[in-house]
């Protein structure tokens, strides 16, 4: 399964960059916020929709989670 | 046919440069049976120096002329083995047989000012995939055309297969880097991937692609690890039948299974990438 998500992603990354989630916008400092509660478990239900359509198209969102739970 | 002093092959000694080895061709017998296209080459894009030399040799040799090259390519178990690849995907016995013989004419002849199809090939990937890609993209394409020719107002007395068939385009309509299949593969995915709830989707991504464990995710969106697991398997098979099926709603004629799309899009990067 790890082996066909990995396949279709950088294929979309490929060939699709603008919703492969290669998009490089500046996130707001809302959004970073949202992002910081993500990952400390504390996003209100309601919100994760959203902040999951961030994560799945921009690039920056995924790095500033990811940094999150790094630290 | 040219004849010289290389490897005899059925009594006629060749004129191939290199070590150029026409046991290792011929000795590949693929089964007419074969079911993915993953079992034709398509998942060996960065096959071995060598035998990347032997298919460059070949093929030159073909283009310079040499018959027993050119027969070499398209011997019975290639025509046959494209052929029924083509057969499986959804193409009648006729459709497969002259696209196929379309194919092999213009992978040697120039024809209506477009090079010989074989110097195309660029060396990434096999020539097995090289050839198996571009039936698959002219299929397609005529396919699309003969639905297109039926919708047009009085087309339907027109069409005549010959017609058809001779209306193909060649590959330099298509494009090197945006081919049907490219087309076709994003199309049907990002069609799925929109039925796809996107906190799954996300959650996907982070624990496969990312690599961020089951357990963290399961606190990051108060899941528990078993909730994970089950969507990770859950939301997977979701994309696989949503694309599937979109493959389907676009070209319904297509046999495409869900290994043979993944094979697909795996070669697509590998080939563009």
């Amino acid at each position: 399964m790890t082996n066909e998500i990995d396949i279709l992603d950088r294929f979309l990354q490929q060939f699709s960059p603008e919703v492969g989630g290669r998009s490089s916008e500046a996130l707001t400092s809302e959004m970073e916020g949202k992002l910081r509660q993500l990952s400390a478990g504390q996003l209100p239900e309601q919100e994760r929709k959203e902040v999951s359509r961030e994560l799945l198209t921009n690039q920056n969102a995924v790095d500033f989670l990811l940094k999150q739970l790094d630290g | 046919m040219k004849h010289g002093g290389g490897t005899p092959i059925n009594g006629v000694p060749l004129a191939i440069p290199g070590h150029f080895s026409f046991a290792r061709w011929l000795t590949h017998r693929p089964s007419y049976e074969e079911t993915t296209l993953s079992n034709i080459g398509m998942e060996k894009p960065n096959e071995a120096p060598e035998g990347k030399l032997e298919e460059f040799a070949l093929i030159e040799a073909a283009l310079a002329g040499d018959e027993a090259a050119a027969s070499t390519i398209r011997c019975p178990e290639n025509n046959a083995r494209l052929e029924a690849i083509l057969r499986n995907r959804g193409a009648s016995d006729t459709e497969a047989r002259d696209i196929i013989a379309d194919l092999w004419t213009d992978c040697f002849d120039s024809r209506e000012g477009r090079r010989p199809l074989l110097e195309k090939f660029s060396g990434k990937g096999t020539l097995n995939a090289f050839l198996t890609r571009t039936a698959l993209n002219r299929l397609i394409d005529y396919k699309r055309r003969q639905k297109f020719r039926g919708e047009l107002p009085g087309s339907r007395d027109e069409q005549r297969p010959g017609d058809a068939f001779d209306a193909l385009p060649g590959e330099e309509a298509t494009g090197d880097s945006e081919d049907r299949l490219v087309g076709l593969l994003r199309d049907a995915m990002l069609a799925a991937f929109s039925r796809i709830d996107p906190e799954k989707l996300v959650v996907l991504k982070l624990v496969k692609i990312h690599g961020i464990d089951q357990e963290l995710a399961g606190k990051m969106w108060n899941w528990s690890q078993s909730k994970v697991s089950r969507n990770l398997s859950a939301v997977m098979e979701e994309i696989r039948a949503a694309t599937v099926s979109e493959l389907k709603r676009i070209d319904p004629w297509l046999e495409l299974r869900w290994e043979d799309f993944v094979g697909l899009c795996k070669q697509s990067s590998d080939l563009f990438g």
